[in-house]
């Protein structure tokens, strides 16, 4: 099957650029904050924690993977074979998936904090899937490092502003149907409980984002990759 | 194998075309080679044919069918090294043959051979990182034939190697043929194209004033001279004389017989020469 062997490809890829050895540097320094932090703080701090491995760290790593990938030529010879790109994207995505459910409960179940497994599992999916995509368009755009540190500041800041005016206004939904902040509340639910609907519609902004990253890509991956008009 | 017809590509909508209008044929199990200086569309020329170029104008027939029909099963049939080696750094030699024959329907050849044959045995359980950039280019041909493809895409195949190094992958070229497989190089140096081509496109601004085998376009073009030197008044004087001319030639007879020659050299004209009488631009 290409597709598992373009998963194991990215697994022996991330783990030789030391990302492995990051993420469970991160994680460990994680569990120590929450083992040290009075009960009342970690209510808070250990959902933000979680909400960041997947988001945060998803964006970034598959920014820093394909621009290592594109620096190496990768992505030029794996066009040159059978292995279809969106094999590859899913295995991308699939692998940063995993590690961010791995880091995430270790660090759920070491907060003390009680949740569904399960439930977790699937948000983990979901917001992992749609900041890998997206964090996979922006180095897409990018030949280099350097460029791509200017272009993912729009992103963040569209992600990152909106969060911050949670601070605000916190009862306006157009705000919490953005990506980060849906991700968060969602994150919350998970420890402190949320309506079916309220999880039903942040789950479902989130989806209509990762089915739009997906439409752009399909569209404009080849124009991108390949140049010409 | 490959039909090319009327071939036209720009990079951008704005700029003039890169490529402009050209036609060729690549037979089944021959060495074709695009011979011309930096920037003529060579590597242009070959990212079409093999599909990472959207957008070109004209028609490119291969194995059968027009470029654009195919799907990425092409790619099972096809093998292609790239003008700058592309490989896993972080990995071992023997990893990245492994991971990218893991794509591949195709059982890989047999890569300890492999990396023998190109001299990388050795230094097969090496990070990439720590190759040499001939290494590297060993590295990337093996790849690109590992998968046995039927047609392979090589864009300055001997680019930066040694002549050890060259002389193997030429053979190896050769080798591939030999076994029935057609292949599509480029190159600007026009020993690599005399020895290793059947047929060789001239390539200048992207269009192609002349295609033929080595030994016609030597035989069409080229002259062949013999080049004498001789002592006149203590000095060390030569003269050019046509090859076919000697027989008759006074001036020639009359140093032999009368004068101290030093040397006499015949020399043929290199494909070079004839690229420069027929384009007017030299190869590099
Ligand atoms: N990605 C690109 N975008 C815009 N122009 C390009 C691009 N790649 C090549 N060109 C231009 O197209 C022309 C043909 O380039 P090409 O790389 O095909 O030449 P080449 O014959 O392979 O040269 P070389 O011997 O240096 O490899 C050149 O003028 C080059 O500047
Ligand atoms: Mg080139």
């Amino acid at each position: 099957m290409r597709f598992l062997n373009a998963l194991k490809s990215d697994i022996i890829f991330q783990f030789k650029h030391g990302f492995y050895a990051i993420y469970s540097v991160l994680t460990l320094f994680y569990v120590l904050i929450l083992t040290y932090i009075p009960k009342e703080f970690s209510d808070i701090i250990a959902p933000l924690i979680i909400v960041s491995d997947p988001s945060l760290l998803g964006f970034f790593f598959i920014g820093g993977i394909l621009m290592l990938e594109k620096t190496q030529g990768i992505l030029d010879y794996l066009l040159v074979s059978p292995l279809h790109i969106f094999e590859y994207l899913l295995a991308k995505m699939t692998s940063l998936t995993l590690i961010a459910l791995f880091s995430s409960l270790i660090i759920a179940y070491s907060s003390g904090l009680s949740f569904n497994p399960f439930v977790l599992t699937l948000i983990i999916i979901i917001i992992s899937s749609f900041f890998t995509l997206l964090g996979f368009i922006v180095a897409l755009q990018c030949e280099t490092i350097n460029q791509y540190f200017v272009k993912i500041i729009p992103s963040i800041i569209l992600l990152i502003v909106p969060c911050m005016l949670l601070f605000v206004v916190n009862d306006l939904l157009i705000i919490k149907l953005i990506p980060s902040v849906a991700s968060i509340y969602l994150i919350l639910g998970v420890f402190q409980g949320i309506y079916l609907w309220e999880f039903l519609i942040y789950s479902t902004s989130l989806i209509i984002f990762i089915i739009l990253c997906f439409s752009y890509i399909k569209k404009y991956i080849f124009k991108i990759l390949y140049g010409g008009k | 194998m490959i039909t090319v017809n009327n071939l036209s590509f720009s990079y951008n909508k704005k700029q003039p075309k890169v490529i402009k209008g050209i036609d060729f044929s690549v037979d089944k199990g021959e060495i074709f080679g695009f011979l011309g200086p930096s920037g003529a569309g060579k590597t242009t020329t070959q990212r079409a044919i093999i599909g990472l170029l959207r957008g070109y104008e004209g028609s490119i027939q291969i194995m059968g069918r027009e470029r654009s029909e195919w799907n990425n099963e092409i790619f099972e049939r096809i093998g292609v090294a790239f003008d700058s080696p592309n490989l896993y750094i972080k990995l071992t030699a023997i990893e990245n043959l492994e991971l990218m024959a893991s794509y591949y329907q195709t059982k890989p050849r047999d890569i300890l051979k492999l990396l023998k044959r190109v001299q990388l045995y050795e230094a097969k359980d090496k990070k990439v990182e720590s190759y040499s950039r001939g290494m590297k280019m060993r590295l990337n041909f093996i790849r690109a034939i590992l998968h046995n493809p039927t047609l392979i895409f090589l864009d300055e195949p001997t680019a930066g190697l040694d002549p050890v190094n060259a002389k193997i992958i030429k053979d190896m070229i050769v080798e591939l043929k030999h076994q029935g497989k057609t292949i599509f190089l480029t190159t600007h140096n026009m020993e690599v194209a005399d020895v290793l081509c059947d047929t060789i496109a001239f390539i200048v601004d992207g269009s192609i004033p002349l295609i033929d085998s080595p030994k016609n376009l030597k035989l069409t073009y080229g002259s062949h001279k013999v080049i004498v030197e001789f002592m006149e008044r203590q000095q060390i004087t030569s003269r050019e004389f046509d090859f076919q001319e000697i027989k008759h030639s006074k001036e020639f007879l009359d140093i032999l017989q009368n004068k101290e020659i030093k040397t006499i050299h015949s020399q043929e004209a290199t494909l070079e020469d004839i690229f420069i009488q027929i384009t007017g631009r030299e190869l590099s």
